[in-house]
């Protein structure tokens, strides 16, 4: 299973000849930024650490709560303590060898430049939308090269067909794009987990193949 | 004029419209959106000021909370 090749090139997206250790080698030299580790960045970063990547830089201001649990991914002995910390522990649970760098803090567009600079990529990773609107219009204005992976539209249950993946040059959002958290639409653990791993999709693609569907 | 919409063709008499206009066309009254035209970011205070014309990619994203 390790030494067999992904399927090769033609119509199926996949670079040619590349081995799941190619893929691996090529994911651990990339630095991803993880903003916000509620449902989404904590199930984003689990499934990053799990692909491969080498380097994640986690930043929350928030602490882990009991009602966190049916969606976020941290444990019942967690609740209190800061989810960034929280959740370097869980992946390096997964990976040991991981570089992380966790760091407790409310993100503001200076703090976003600062923390977020080097990474490759940086996954959107916020509850509220003027967070989501804040980071999108810092990275499109002051980080130009860096790709940025964001998330709208997730709440619920069900309907997942209308889930998508919108690019725009090096700005991706994956969601959506209407069904907003609120008293009678609940984040929930499934398609709040299926937009979390569409982010790290997209982040992985972009690691891969330097773009993703269309783009440039 | 003739602009493509979020990837979208989309044809208006006029020559000219703010994208304070089209967001009125489409009956689009979301409280928080991504504007980019031609690529560019446009600021939120620019929406009632600034001009898209026959050949622009206009794309407007609509974010809600949640995550």
């Amino acid at each position: 299973m390790l030494d067999r090749p992904l399927p090769s090139a033609g119509g199926d997206g996949y670079p040619s000849g590349m081995t799941r250790e190619a893929y691996r080698k090529r994911l651990s030299g990339a630095r991803v930024g993880i903003a916000g580790c509620g449902g989404l960045g904590s199930n984003c970063a689990a499934a990053l650490a799990r692909a491969g990547v080498g380097r994640l830089v986690l930043a929350d201001f928030d602490t882990v709560s009991e009602a966190n649990l049916d969606r976020q991914f941290f444990f019942r002995d967690q609740v209190g303590r800061p989810k960034a910390e929280c959740l370097a522990e869980n992946l390096r649970r997964i990976d040991p060898s991981l570089g992380i760098e966790a760091t407790v803090r409310r993100l503001d567009p200076e703090g976003i430049v600062t923390l977020f600079g080097g990474c490759d990529v940086i996954v959107e990773a916020f509850d509220a939308a003027d967070q989501k609107a804040m980071i999108i219009e810092t990275v499109l204005s002051r980080l130009k090269g860096t790709w940025l992976v964001a998330a709208s539209g997730l709440a619920g249950y069900g309907r997942d067909s209308a889930l998508g993946l919108h690019v725009s040059g090096r700005l991706v959002l994956c969601g959506d794009l209407e069904s907003e958290v609120g008293a009678d639409l609940p984040p929930m653990a499934p398609r709040v987990g299926i937009v979390a791993n569409m982010e790290a999709d997209a982040v992985v693609s972009i690691l891969l193949d330097g773009r993703i569907g269309e783009s440039t | 004029m003739r602009i493509t919409l979020n990837a979208e063709n989309e044809t208006w008499a006029e020559d000219s419209l703010t994208i304070r206009d089209i967001l009125a066309r489409k009956h689009w009254s979301f409280p928080l959106i991504i504007a980019r035209l031609n690529g560019d970011l446009v600021e939120r205070e620019d929406y009632a000021t600034r001009v898209v014309r026959d050949g622009d990619a206009l794309e407007l994203y609509h974010l809600v909370s949640g995550g």
